[in-house]
């Protein structure tokens, strides 16, 4: 990890509230980008001290222009600041933070993406389409409604997904969980890649076959991001309430069965 | 470029300060449960030197552990943050490792960490205060401990030590009695009269005062009709706070004459000379950190650039607040 600045390059608007903004990563990042992991950026303008700063999952990172891509919905105080931001603007950060996801000798996968969930995910599947040339992904993309299933961003990676949205308007009607069975069922699977929504990773959990194992990227609140305020600590079965692993060091990519999410709300 | 001694000053105003047997090479000071022990922002700022010159953990005069317990303490369940305006709520619940974890794994690292170590130190009950002070100070050299009175997320008995005077005055005398370390106590905002509880603090024998902890606050979801955070109430902390703070410090200032560590949202040096002026001889950065992670270097200059407009020391600096105004006319 180290402090920069993500100097913004442009902002596109997918859709009405859904930007990807793209900025270069000066100085150039020390240790890989990789998917799964993220930054930590100061949203509000230079000279304000008053807001925390957000953590964003990379979308995309070309190494050679160290030129970063993050995807986001406008949902609150800290997108609605990003949104603001404009061309040439040196946004303070701290990169590449977290534990990023694995994907070493994996070629048959299952990508279960919630909302703007999907923005790691479809730069792993990236990344997986160049080290694999064998791979096989079932992409399946859901959110509350289809104006959230922005299809110019899956396009742009070459994904042809399965989609769901609860209210109907775009692909299957109903939780992106319901199409998983048939999934499962069509093919030898090694491994499951999931980001989305607590309930949704919390189905998932339950529709999983046992022998499956499946990385899944969470998000909680945050306040330092580099692993000092224990804000994040995350409720593992394994830890017994006694919480050791902080979301931003040892996540926030983590075994999906590890995962408490009865206490996790 | 190594050579970050801070004493090497542009133009030579020093930020030096003493604190009992502690010569800070700066008035900022890490707080405790923002820093960690100092591992993280020594990592972080040695590797951003080349977008920021001069980052250091040495640009904070020392920092503060996260309070050590005498067994592990696992924290509270989540979410355990909520940012508020200009703020944050938090109720981590202590957690730390404990204190044979302390002494067999950090305590040999914090001696390199490169800038002073202050052990924040936290317990149930007076007797494991007395005990943890007595251990510390057998077996490190640790010069300093700052006693975590006021953490308003642990329950005992429903309120914490510092919100009742007989109660702190036994934890700081009682550690008083084993220890010969610098003794800062941490007193709670929410009392009725903060003076009256830094009186019975150095009475009893604390060195320093840290004013203040986290305000308690709470924060709800309306929808879920719930709080934001997993314990209901937490503790706010952040630019929000500091007036408020401020007022404390300047309170204290008035009651006692040992030196005050203030700590309430400080991020620029503009919050940082405030507390000095009215008082403080050191001030802590803790949420500040994560508003913007370069502020003690920034801080540090600005601090500097101030010292040299007003060609003053840093010592003439402190407690130099004119109680009359004078408006002229």
């Amino acid at each position: 990890m180290q402090y920069g600045f993500f100097q913004v390059l442009r902002q596109v608007e997918l859709a009405p509230e859904h930007f990807v903004i793209w900025g270069r990563l000066t100085p150039p990042p020390h240790q890989p980008i990789l998917p799964g992991s993220f930054l930590h950026l100061k949203v509000d303008p230079p000279g304000d001290y008053r807001m925390l700063w957000r953590p964003y999952s990379f979308l995309d990172y070309q190494p050679d222009t160290h030129q970063a891509a993050i995807y986001y919905r406008v949902v609150g105080e800290g997108t609605g600041q990003l949104c603001q931001r404009r061309e040439g603007e040196l946004l303070p950060a701290i990169y590449p933070l977290g534990t990023p996801f694995t994907h070493e000798g994996v070629s048959r996968a299952i990508m279960v993406a919630g909302g703007v969930g999907v923005a790691p995910l479809l730069m792993l599947y990236d990344r997986m389409r160049h080290s694999s040339p064998q791979l096989r992904v079932e992409f399946l993309f859901g959110a509350r409604s289809g104006r959230d299933l922005v299809p110019g961003l899956l396009e742009e990676f070459g994904v042809v997904a399965r989609m769901a949205s609860e209210d109907g308007t775009l692909g299957h009607r109903g939780y992106i969980t319901d199409l998983l069975p048939e999934v499962l069922e069509q093919g030898e699977w090694q491994m499951v890649y999931a980001c989305g929504p607590n309930p949704m990773l919390s189905a998932l959990a339950d529709l999983l076959p046992e022998g499956l194992p499946c990385q899944v990227s969470l998000e909680l609140p945050m306040a330092c991001a580099i692993g000092v305020c224990n804000g994040c600590n995350l409720p593992l079965r394994s830890d017994g309430g006694r919480y050791p692993r902080r979301l931003c060091v040892e996540g926030p990519v983590m075994d999906l069965r590890e995962v408490d999410f009865a206490a996790l709300v | 470029m190594g050579g970050s001694s801070a004493a090497q000053t542009a133009e030579g105003f020093s930020l030096e300060v003493s604190l009992g047997p502690l010569r800070l090479s700066s008035p900022l000071i890490g707080a405790s449960g923002c820093v960690a022990f100092g591992e993280e922002y020594r990592r972080l700022y040695e590797n951003s030197r080349q977008a920021m010159e001069g980052s250091s953990i040495a640009q904070l005069g020392a920092i503060v552990t996260k309070a050590v317990s005498l067994k592990p303490r696992g924290g509270n369940p989540p979410p355990r943050v909520a940012e508020t305006p200009a703020g944050l709520l938090n109720s981590i619940g202590l957690q730390n490792p404990g204190l044979d974890h302390f002494l067999a794994e950090l305590a040999p690292r914090l001696s390199q960490l490169g800038t002073k170590v202050i052990v924040n130190l936290v317990g149930d009950t007076a007797q494991e205060f007395a005990e943890l002070a007595s251990i510390l100070s057998q077996k490190t050299d640790f010069p300093a401990f700052e006693l975590d009175l006021s953490c308003p997320n642990v329950e005992e008995g429903g309120r914490s030590f510092a919100m009742s005077l007989p109660s702190l005055r036994e934890v700081i005398s009682r550690v008083r009695q084993v220890t010969d370390r610098f003794l800062i106590a941490k007193l709670a905002p929410n009392v009725c009269d903060i003076g009256e509880f830094a009186q019975a603090a150095v009475e009893a024998g604390a060195d320093a005062l840290t004013v203040a902890n986290t305000w308690i606050g709470m924060v709800v979801d309306v929808e879920r009709r719930t709080s934001r955070i997993g314990r209901t109430t937490g503790g706010v902390s952040g630019p929000a706070i500091r007036p408020l703070t401020m007022a404390l410090v300047h309170r204290v200032r008035q009651a006692v004459r040992v030196p005050i560590l203030a700590s309430g949202g400080a991020v620029r040096t503009q919050d940082v000379l405030e507390y000095l002026i009215v008082g403080a001889s050191a001030v802590q950065i803790g949420t500040g950190l994560w508003i913007d992670p370069m502020c003690p270097l920034k801080i540090n200059r600005g601090l500097r650039e101030y010292l040299a407009r007003h060609r003053m020391s840093l010592g003439e600096l402190i407690g130099s607040f004119q109680a009359e105004v004078s408006r002229g006319g």
